[in-house]
């Protein structure tokens, strides 16, 4: 559900801004009547369904005073012996209220309008969403210039901004400062991943500090990288999208043994990828048809279905049999190794293995490069 | 009750509307910006439930409600009309025809799933 509405508040905001784009027609449709000596049954006949039209749909679109300015005018228009002058006076005001609303699409948009409030909102759209909280006037600007053309970036100067934001928007990415003057960024961190709703963004702090505890106590905090002033644009590019690209790929890990399922997360959340998480065999099928990962890590031996009759079950579900999966075992035979290769796992890795080895192999599946 | 079929010759209106009952409600949606097309979409999928727009050029929301109510098909299909600013004696007119209920413009996108789900539930 949630995830769900996340798409609908930005799909929202782009069918506003449409909507608010198309009212310089209806401006243009109505302004040559306020001029007019005389309005006929006619002109009162196309004001009354084009103020019909707007009372029913401004407040839909957020725009409550429209549809307001929309029903008074077209309650004259259709009054019978209303005189001209009323009709056209309701008719100035509703033109006054579509310019209103105009304008305050055009103010939110433009982080230069005076009228803009103390966060910039970015224009809706399918790129990525990235939320910058800096109060350097330079650093923002700048890396609005990297990355205007890859992703959507909202700015807080605080962290009160920023958590409003924050909650509004679900960003893709959080870019943080940590020496703001409002404050403090790792407090913000912190609280960040203690809030379930929120803790999955992966957020990335900017520092001017290069005191070997601060970065640790920002790494401890749940940051996922450092990035330290000054930097080279270029390097903060490719962190960010390798970053952004991997954060699209949700990975289940099926295992019944807690301490794996905890040393896998970790890594794979490091990576910048979601992590969905299974105890036994049954939970893992059902993620599995419920959630779509792009990758299944499958502990050969769970209870509730071992994982090999996970397999056969993922290759047997229209949908699913594109979905690699990895085995791991405790297992070492070879015959083991054998069938699940022939009943088209991807991969197997044997334990005790090596976290960065599955990591590593699971991104090569993907086709992903690691990052640097 | 998923599928929905909406009738409304205005396309923001069609568009946010699908976007709510698809998004916020989980619903089916097929949407269709005028009568003709939109009876013959219900008769191709039989849905659970009309939404339909009254003020409509051509082929107004009452007719088409007269058009739809004549198909064996679809004569126990629910069909509810949205207009604006309706007045008492026009939602009386409108049950008279066999709307089973009159949802008011503007609508609250959030709220309107909610709606919808209402009505069905107290006319299946």
């Amino acid at each position: 559900m949630n995830k769900n509405l996340q798409g609908f508040e930005q799909k929202f905001a782009a069918l506003r801004e449409k909507y608010a784009r198309q009212l310089s027609d209806y401006i243009d449709f109505l302004e040559p009547f306020t001029v007019r000596k005389e309005l006929t049954a006619n002109d009162r006949t196309a004001i009354a369904v084009l103020a019909h039209k707007l009372s029913g749909s401004g407040k839909t679109f957020g725009f409550a005073k429209i549809s307001t300015a929309a029903a008074e005018l077209e309650t004259r228009a259709f009054t019978p012996g209303a005189a001209d002058q009323d009709i056209q006076q309701a008719i100035s005001e509703l033109i006054t209220t579509l310019k209103n609303a105009e304008q305050e699409k055009a103010s939110a948009a433009d982080p230069t309008h005076p009228d803009a409030p103390g966060l910039v909102a970015a224009a809706p759209s399918d790129k990525p969403v990235f939320l910058l909280i800096e109060d350097d006037p330079a650093i923002q600007s700048m890396i609005k210039d990297i990355f205007a053309d890859t992703a959507d970036i909202h700015i807080a100067d605080t962290v009160k901004d920023g958590f409003r934001i924050l909650e509004k928007y679900k960003p893709t990415l959080l870019l943080l400062d940590d020496g703001l003057k409002a404050g403090s960024g790792l407090d913000m961190l912190e609280t960040i991943q203690n809030d379930s709703a929120l803790n999955d963004i992966p957020v990335i702090m900017i520092t001017g500090r290069k005191a070997p505890k601060d970065i640790l106590r920002g790494y401890a905090a749940g940051a996922i990288d450092y990035v330290t002033k000054p930097f080279n644009p270029e390097e903060l590019f490719k962190k960010v999208t390798g970053l952004v690209l991997r954060h699209k790929l949700q990975i289940l890990i099926a295992d019944d043994d807690e301490p794996v399922r905890e040393l896998l997360s970790y890594k794979f959340k490091n990576m910048g990828c979601r992590i969905l998480t299974a105890e036994n065999g049954k939970e893992a099928f059902e993620t599995i048809q419920k959630e779509k990962p792009d990758l299944v890590i499958l502990d050969r031996m769970m209870p509730g279905g071992d994982g090999m009759a996970v397999l056969r079950k993922i290759l047997q579900t229209d949908g699913l049999q594109d979905i690699p999966v990895i085995f791991l075992t405790a297992k070492q035979l070879d015959g083991d190794i054998v069938e699940a290769l022939a009943a088209g796992a991807s991969d197997y890795i044997v334990k005790p293995f090596s976290a960065d080895e599955v990591v590593m192999r699971s991104m090569r599946l993907l086709n992903i490069k690691r990052p640097k | 009750m998923s599928r929905v079929l909406i009738i409304d010759d205005e396309n923001d209106i069609l568009e946010i509307i699908t976007l709510s009952l698809e998004t916020v409600g989980g619903f089916q949606v097929t949407a269709c910006s005028n009568a003709v097309d939109g009876i013959s979409a219900a008769q191709e999928s039989e849905p659970d439930m009309i939404l339909l727009d009254v003020m409509m050029p051509d082929i107004d929301g009452p007719e088409t409600l007269k058009r739809l109510k004549a198909l064996p098909t679809l004569q126990d299909t629910p069909v509810v009309f949205m207009t604006a600013r309706v007045q008492p004696t026009e939602k009386e007119e409108y049950l008279e025809l066999g709307a089973v209920a009159v949802i008011e413009k503007p609508f609250d996108p959030m709220a309107l799933p909610g709606m919808v789900a209402a009505i069905y539930s107290q006319n299946k």
